[in-house]
């Protein structure tokens, strides 16, 4: 094995290009979590005053009013840190009682996947298709009434093939009128805009820490009414038939504890920039769509979705560019070397049909920049309406 | 050896506002004065590390 491949492992993308890369702009660390990572990066450094035998329970650095916090920012009673969003929905999973979860059809794959190791089946609600991908909100009241045993509904806020904001409330609302529970994926909008949860009816809150909390990977973010607290929080009752041990303080869907060091660390410090931060959510859709005007000028240029957009995460066709490709020796590579030559980053390299990209968190006069860029390479290709 | 922790948080203030001025970093009369800043209290911190280091 050639070791020297992990001496000075280094990145620098943020430093030197505007870096669109969709599911990456949220996660980016506050200078105040940076500098909280450099203290905490040892193994269990968090750990030093671990007196109660549970991480969530630390009150040196302030782990155990860390989670009352989170639940307060998300309007809801409880919350733990977990290893991504999709930890949190297998814990989720885990506790609904029932046999199916009633879903949008753009949730991400590990909504699938987590409902199916929680032994449920998935039930989808349409979307409308190109070129708006609209999700039939109405449909989860006839889905519900249609599906026997249904364990839950769950909702993604904002998906992550189109950027598409769906109504909460309304989908809550139904819940609440079946009594069915609500449960949000917030993955793309906790910790980027307001959500207050049980104002919308929801049981349970997911979050991402790496995607939308300033904070290192893996983070998630489980947040809960105090009735599924009972339930998903729920403490260990097993008994060694021999030892006679037992381990009543551990908190079983959490195995006790879980996200600890740097990743915890990072999603604390950069908390109060966050909490500030989502007041601010509007100024970053303005830019979005002032960005998404720049690329229209290319000619045949789509945003996909809802059209202004109501979030930074977009998906563009641009048949433009694959015309270009066609005949480039680089083929579909030359607008990532376009792209590169300017500066900027994040788009997958090798396409050109369409792609996604997201604008939080810039500047306006980077957002200016990285328009310009677009336009400048439309401008060399002849593309400009 | 706080010290070390102040000059590298520091070189991080420094580090958001090259991210901030990404990509041609021309930076503002503002961030400007505040990089001479930086660079000079972690110039004083230095000197004191090298103290508490020993080696001056």
């Amino acid at each position: 094995m050639d070791l020297n491949l992990y001496k000075d492992l280094f990145r620098d993308r943020e430093e030197n290009y505007i870096n669109l890369q969709p599911i990456q702009r949220g996660g980016v660390l506050t200078p105040a979590a940076r500098k909280a990572v450099m203290k905490f990066a040892d193994g269990y450094s968090v750990c030093d005053y671990c007196l109660k035998g549970r991480l969530d329970m630390i009150q040196k650095p302030p782990v155990q009013q860390f989670n009352a916090d989170l639940a307060e920012f998300l309007g809801m009673d409880d919350s733990r840190v977990t290893a991504g969003a999709r930890a949190a929905k297998r814990i989720v999973m885990d506790s609904l009682e029932g046999d199916t979860v009633i879903v949008d059809s753009l949730a991400h794959y590990t909504t699938y996947v987590s409902a199916e190791a929680g032994g449920k089946g998935v039930t989808e609600v349409p979307h409308s298709g190109f070129p708006e991908y609209r999700m039939d909100l109405d449909a989860y009241a006839q889905k519900i009434e249609e599906t026997k045993n249904v364990a839950g509904v769950l909702l993604t806020h904002v998906d992550y093939l189109y950027g598409n904001m769906n109504d909460l409330k309304k989908v809550g609302d139904i819940c609440g009128e079946y009594d069915v529970p609500f449960i949000v994926n917030g993955a793309y909008t906790a910790g980027i805009m307001p959500i207050d949860g049980k104002a919308l009816g929801a049981d349970f809150v997911i979050g991402s820490g790496h995607k939308s909390f300033a904070a290192a990977a893996p983070t998630g973010v489980l947040a809960v009414t105090e009735e599924w607290a009972k339930k998903a929080f729920r403490t260990s009752n097993v008994v060694g038939d021999w030892s006679k041990r037992k381990f009543p303080i551990k908190e079983i869907e959490l195995l006790g504890c879980t996200v600890m060091g740097a990743p915890l660390i990072s999603l604390m410090a950069s908390f109060p920039e966050v909490v500030e931060r989502v007041k601010h959510f509007d100024e970053e859709v303005k830019k979005a769509n002032y960005f998404a005007d720049q690329l229209k000028k290319i000619k045949g240029t789509q945003l996909l979705g809802q059209n202004p957009h109501q979030h930074t995460l977009m998906h563009f066709k641009t048949p433009a560019f694959n015309e270009v490709s066609q005949e480039h020796k680089r083929k579909g590579w030359f607008l990532y070397d376009e792209l590169k030559k300017r500066k900027i980053s994040g788009i997958q390299p090798g396409l050109t049909e369409h792609f996604k990209l997201n604008t939080y968190g810039f500047t306006w006069d980077q957002i200016k920049y990285a328009g310009e860029a677009f336009v400048d390479i439309g401008e060399k290709y002849n593309l400009l309406d | 050896m706080r010290e070390i922790y102040g000059i590298v948080d520091d070189m991080i203030d420094i580090l958001e506002i090259a991210r901030k001025t990404a990509p041609n970093h021309e930076l503002s009369e503002e961030q400007k004065a505040n990089v001479k800043k930086k660079i000079s209290k972690a110039s004083k911190k230095l000197k004191t590390l090298e103290k508490v280091l020993g080696v001056e």
